[in-house]
């Protein structure tokens, strides 16, 4: 095999590396510059005022913003664990039911590949408080209807039982590769240990499984703190600010209102926020490896 | 794109469409089939197919086509925004709502209109709407007196009162002209799931709330500043006549409304309407042409019309939401003078009448004391004649889309009963004076209320 000099490798990495400058860190550091700038427009021209630190110091007063991360948090903590406790258990039952799982599959994967307007359009219809099909199930067995959507105690609860049905099929993808990919061996020497069902799924099936499980979790948590479409086609963040999520208030901030500056800060705010826990995530993931081996 | 169906004329009114129709052809050939085609971007609203109509009729007559971009409101707005501020506009004619057209005036994108055609100017029937379609770039007031002409009016949006008549007919009562005599009827109309007594629009959006209660607080004595029309915007909206107005707003959508105020829609409002289960609301003037198309409404004939109500000793004050027709700058000469060709055929009074009849709310006099403003159809022009020298509108600055977004916040979570009225009104009157004064505007607000 041919031998490449170090600086041969370091050059080869260059055109990857300039690819990656230009697509992802050209525009972040474009949205950092103009984080720090109040932009208004005089004679159709730009102009662009530096403002310092001005636009981040507004955050903590912004109501949307507060109400926003509160929401969004919710939305990561309850939606992704049910998408990841649900596609586990699909993963499982499709795995276990073998070739016959096949017929499954596509039906669990369908609302993965439907489009979010078209996801919005079906669940409106379907909380719809005077047509819709959980009211008419509710009236049919003489309880009252709701308006799921409409009432502050419940919308975000509904946008995230929208986003549970939409993403677990995500989930249930990572969670079916991981499962089919586990060594045989050690599930039949737990059977011929006399292990239960339970216990083999306790102790060898769900250890073997924590790291898929794991990046699955923080695959949709980070995900799933950026839901837009759900929530812009269901509530737009009302009634009130009861599903008012974070990408929402940066849609309203920067785009409706016309705010650039105050809209880039929000956003790199985020962006950092979501990679620092990324990076702590990650690392807790490879601590807990580490002491297990 | 479609045009509207139209109801049974008499012969002698065919015969009258015939000649202004030979009119229209004869004015037109000065421009018959020479112009650029004219790209329009363009919200979708309940005037939309009225606009598309008189589009079709243009193209019909001369021979010069127009093309639609239809977009959701947010999305017509983000689009014109995009199109300014390019290298060039693939939009020749921007149809720009009332709100927020004062960032389209200071940011100085709209190429002045006699720049074009010095000859041309707005016809003298049509509406001026407290001079919004001129301004000064000097002085960076809105007006005629020492503005510039910088767009046509397109639509004249301004919020009316709709009410079932037949069920106030049953009753013998008469359209109501206070707030009291309101909700007086809609308690009495009230009977949930089958007839709700009233419902307005209380869902967070661009501009929604703000714009239906702007004629509750102004009703009631109150604004949201204190002389906007004057430049003057030290803040009001936390007035004790402000509360009483909200008071009554929110008294409204959670004890005579739906169940669900704090989400309503204008979609929301024209549904419960025309499928008879509300009994009074309030909306653009345009919506008037679906409550009688029998393919959507089960309504036909019975919804009738009216200026907002006021408490007494304060005039009605519907709010002024109107759309103006403006061209970019940023886009070739021949484009600039093929958009004002159509602007200007559709502003003449021939064509405000046809307008009329294909189901849009014409922005001329001229439609309004015609004939067919008496046709039983056309009723809601009579509400109209009413009802547009006593509308304002709410503002003419920039920061138009922020302080909107203030009071959207503010009074959608009022009307959801997240938080109090007087803490509603407070909180708004804070941040608006906080991005009025960022702004540099000489601004304050009234102390807050207890």
């Amino acid at each position: 095999m041919p031998h490449f000099s170090p600086l041969g490798k370091y050059l080869s990495l260059l055109p990857a590396l300039l690819v990656f400058a230009l697509l992802a860190l050209l525009p972040v550091i474009n949205l950092l510059i103009t984080s720090f700038h109040e932009v208004s427009w005089q004679a159709g021209t730009k102009q662009m005022e530096w403002v310092g630190l001005d636009n981040y110091a507004d955050i903590p007063a912004d109501p949307l913003f507060k109400a926003g991360v509160i929401n969004t948090a919710i939305v990561v903590i309850f939606a992704t664990s049910a998408q990841v406790i649900i596609g586990l258990a699909l993963a499982l039952g499709c795995s276990a039911l073998g070739k016959k799982g096949r017929f499954y599959r596509p039906l669990i994967i369908l609302p993965l590949l439907i489009p979010g307007i078209v996801i919005g359009a079906i669940w409106r219809l379907m909380y719809n408080s005077e047509f819709g099909v959980f009211n008419l199930i509710l009236e049919a067995v003489g309880l009252t209807g709701h308006d799921w959507l409409g009432s502050s105690s419940t919308a975000l609860a509904s946008v995230i039982v929208v986003d549970i049905w939409h993403w677990t099929p995500f989930a249930f993808l990572l969670l079916l590769a991981a499962v089919e990919s586990l060594p045989r061996d050690v599930s039949e020497a737990a059977k011929i240990d006399g292990a239960t069902t339970w216990q083999e799924f306790r102790y060898v099936t769900l250890p073997l499984l924590y790291p898929a499980i794991f990046m699955t979790f923080l695959f949709r948590a980070v995900m799933a703190s950026k839901i837009f479409d759900e929530v812009f086609l269901l509530t737009s963040g009302g009634p009130g600010t009861s599903t008012e999520v974070v990408s929402f208030t940066i849609f309203q901030r920067y785009f409706l209102q016309d705010n650039p500056g105050y809209g880039s800060a929000l956003s790199v705010s985020i962006i950092f926020v979501v990679s620092v826990i990324i990076v702590i995530a990650l690392n807790a993931g490879r601590s807990r490896e580490l002491a297990q081996s | 794109m479609k045009t509207p169906e139209k109801n049974t004329i008499p012969s002698m009114a065919m015969i009258g469409k015939a000649s202004i129709v030979a009119a229209m052809l004869a004015s037109s050939a000065t421009f018959a089939a020479s112009h650029a085609p004219v790209n329009v971007v363009i919200n979708q609203s309940p005037w939309l197919e009225g606009f598309a109509a008189i589009a079709d009729l243009y193209e019909d007559e001369t021979g010069n086509e127009i093309t639609l971009d239809v977009n959701p409101y947010a999305g017509s707005l983000e689009k014109q925004r995009n199109a300014v501020r390019s290298e060039e506009s693939e939009y020749d004619l921007l149809i720009i709502n009332g709100i927020f057209y004062p960032e389209m005036y200071h940011g100085g994108f709209l190429e002045p209109l006699k720049s074009i055609d010095p000859e041309f100017d707005l016809d003298s029937r049509v509406y001026e709407y407290g001079g919004t379609p001129w301004f000064d770039s000097e002085s960076r007031a809105i007006g005629k007196e020492d503005g510039q002409l910088l767009t046509v009016p397109v639509n004249p949006n301004i919020t009316l009162l709709f009410y079932r008549k037949d069920l106030y007919e049953e009753k013998g009562w008469e359209a109501p002209t206070s707030f009291e005599q309101l909700e007086s009827n809609a308690r009495a109309l009230h009977n949930p799931k089958k007839m709700y007594g009233i419902a307005q629009r209380a869902g967070r959006a661009t501009v929604s709330v703000t714009w239906d209660f702007f004629p509750y607080i102004q009703g009631f004595g109150g604004s949201y500043f204190r002389d906007s029309d004057a430049g003057d915007y030290f803040v009001t909206i936390n007035s004790e006549a402000a509360r009483e107005a909200l008071e009554t707003y929110v008294r409204l959508a959670s004890e005579v409304g739906p169940e669900n105020p704090a989400n309503l829609t204008q979609g929301d409002l024209i549904q419960l309407l025309v499928t008879g289960k509300l009994a009074h609301t309030v909306l653009p003037a345009a919506a008037w042409a679906q409550m009688d198309d029998p393919n959507k409404s089960a309504v036909v004939g019975k919804v009738g019309y009216a200026t907002l109500p006021s408490a007494e000793g304060f005039p009605s004050t519907p709010a002024l939401g109107h759309w103006l027709g403006g061209i970019p700058k940023n886009i070739p000469d021949e484009k600039k003078r093929a958009a004002l060709a159509f602007l200007d055929w559709f502003q003449q009074p021939e064509t405000q009448i046809q307008y009329a009849e294909m189901g849009g709310a014409p922005i001329s006099a001229a439609a309004y004391e015609s004939d067919i403003a008496d046709r039983p159809e056309n009723r809601y022009m009579k509400a109209m004649v009413t009802a547009s020298p006593l509308a304002k509108g709410m503002w003419t600055i920039p920061e138009g889309a922020e302080l909107a977004a203030i009071t959207e916040l503010g009074l959608n979570r009022a009307v959801a009963g997240e938080i109090t009225v007087t803490e509603a009104l407070n909180s708004m009157a804070a941040d608006l004076e906080s991005v009025l004064s960022e702004a540099g505007y000489a601004t304050g607000r009234l102390p807050d209320l207890e």
